[in-house]
């Protein structure tokens, strides 16, 4: 459906309403909506916690709510639709999900929870007034309710040539119940990537360990910019390297990488710190070798800002097939010689040399 | 292979913002979608429109596998950057606070013509000038 209307609505109730709605208004649905609804005062002022909205209605009015309520939220909005028919389709996307929409959007609780909800209650008792809109439910939500959920589907696997990565709360012992047999020469990796990027499973990440086992030699210093969860620093540090330093500006990420090079028994070798390819450094010395698995957008901006001083080897990923080719337009420009482009999908990684 | 559908996730987020925090952590976990593959595969296809709203629409599969693809801007977003306007007009019949060209609904009815319910480029061009006059802005030659 078109969001237009809805998005109106939206202007219209910021510029005309300065009060809230009057208690006991509206009909149907709407009915008691301001009465129920239980809230716990704005007393945590914690990122990680947040009230969740939700109600369930029709794929049409969700789009409609979902407009409204964009602006309002933070992050944005989730509609979610359960699949009622027991069918399968060859291409899935000749077999829609056809059940009830739950719309849901979030807001963090801090001093403006208050202020917000009441924006939120207002655009909603707006749009109830054009169409019946059913009463939302607001719970309280913690990023400990969903941080461990993925970890279920989360197994040991091999990637590489030679690297099994392991859950670090999954034992040894079932390493064959997930089809995995440890060879001499393998190097087990104990990962608990957290939230951050760095879990083995996604191509990039597959590409730089390859990259590495290929490029990484005995006493190398490594500067693993975008560390995420510290996996390929370490894998570096187990393949061979001397020491690395792991950066990310995300300072989630840096606190489970101390835990992963500590779970691996390589924090006397690896250096964790927050911040990105810029961090200031003693001796000023470029590393042997650079790895950046981010995005290539970022690259291509570490790149213009210097990038290419800080390292002589560099391999870099999260670069998608249809953005390669301006990576390694931008690398050469800054003085650096593209020596092997490898391809996984659609993700690339390149391997550099200064030239 | 064909595979049983669990349900779809809509989420409507920012091009390039996509982090595990809400709304993507806690609509995606309970599904058992590993978020971070997900927020680095939405962030490197949507870096182009970073400054637009991109939904992407995940589908999850009975053994938790998952797949998505990337919509088009909301067509008020489109109209509003059209017309270099921050927000619609509250009252769009009589105070009109911008004005796009035939030619850029043209632009803006092609883009979002797999998502209108248009059976050709005139009828989609009708609904995004619908649209235009709700936010208030004109539509000139």
């Amino acid at each position: 459906m078109d969001s237009g209307g809805a998005q109106n609505l939206i202007d219209e109730t910021r510029e005309t309403c300065h009060r809230p709605p009057p208690l006991g208004a509206g009909d149907g649905m709407f009915r008691g909506y301001q009465s129920t609804i239980h809230y716990d005062p704005p007393t945590m002022t914690s990122p990680t916690e947040w009230v969740e909205l939700s109600l369930e209605t029709t794929p049409e009015l969700a789009e409609a709510i979902s407009d409204a309520l964009f602006p309002l939220v933070d992050g944005g909005v989730s509609l979610e639709q359960m699949n009622r028919t027991e069918g399968t389709a060859d291409r899935w996307e000749d077999e829609a999900a056809s059940g009830p929409v739950i719309v849901r959007a979030y807001l963090e609780k801090n001093e403006q929870l208050a202020e917000r909800r009441s924006k939120v209650e207002q655009t909603l008792f707006y749009l109830n007034m054009v169409q019946p809109v059913p009463q939302p439910k607001f719970r309280d939500v913690a990023q400990s309710d969903w941080s461990e959920a993925w970890k279920e589907n989360y197994k040991p696997l091999r990637i590489g040539r030679r690297l099994v990565i392991r859950p670090s709360w999954i034992s040894p012992d079932a390493d064959a119940a997930h089809g995995i047999e440890i060879r001499s020469d393998d190097i087990v990796l104990a990962l608990d990537p957290g939230m951050a990027f760095g879990t083995g499973l996604h191509p990039t990440t597959q590409l730089c360990a390859a990259a590495l086992e290929d490029v990484v030699t005995p006493g190398m210093r490594v500067f693993d910019v975008g560390t995420g969860s510290g996996i390929l620093a370490i894998y570096a540090v187990k393949l061979g390297a001397a020491s690395a330093l792991a950066v990310d500006t995300d300072p989630e990420s840096v606190r489970v990488t101390e835990e992963n090079i500590a779970i691996n028994g390589v924090a006397s070798s690896i250096e964790v710190r927050q911040g990105s390819f810029d961090v200031p450094q003693a001796d000023g010395e470029p590393y042997d070798l650079l790895v950046a698995n981010i995005l290539a957008g970022v690259i291509m901006s570490m790149l213009r800002d210097g990038l290419a001083a800080r390292g002589r080897r560099f391999v870099f990923s999260g670069i998608l097939d249809t953005q390669a080719d301006a990576v390694v337009s931008e690398a050469e420009s800054r003085g650096l010689r593209l020596i092997e482009r490898r391809q996984m999908l659609d993700w690339v990684g390149l391997i550099f040399e200064r030239a | 292979m064909a595979k049983k559908i669990k349900s779809t996730v809509k989420i409507q987020i920012n091009a390039g913002k996509a982090s595990p925090a809400p709304p993507i952590g806690p609509s995606l976990a309970p599904h058992g979608i590993n978020l971070m593959m997900f927020c680095k595969e939405y962030n490197a296809r949507t870096t182009q429109q970073v400054g637009y709203i991109i939904p992407a629409t995940i589908t999850v599969f009975s053994d938790n596998s998952f797949t998505f693809i990337l919509g088009t801007p909301p067509t008020a977003q489109l109209i509003r950057k059209a017309a270099g306007v921050e927000k619609g007009s509250g009252t769009p019949n009589r105070q009109k606070v911008g004005r796009i060209s035939r030619k850029q609904v043209k632009e803006i009815a092609e883009m979002k013509m797999k998502d209108l319910n248009a059976i050709d480029i005139d009828g989609a061009m009708k609904q995004v000038e619908g649209t235009a006059r709700s936010l208030g802005i004109d539509v000139v030659e």
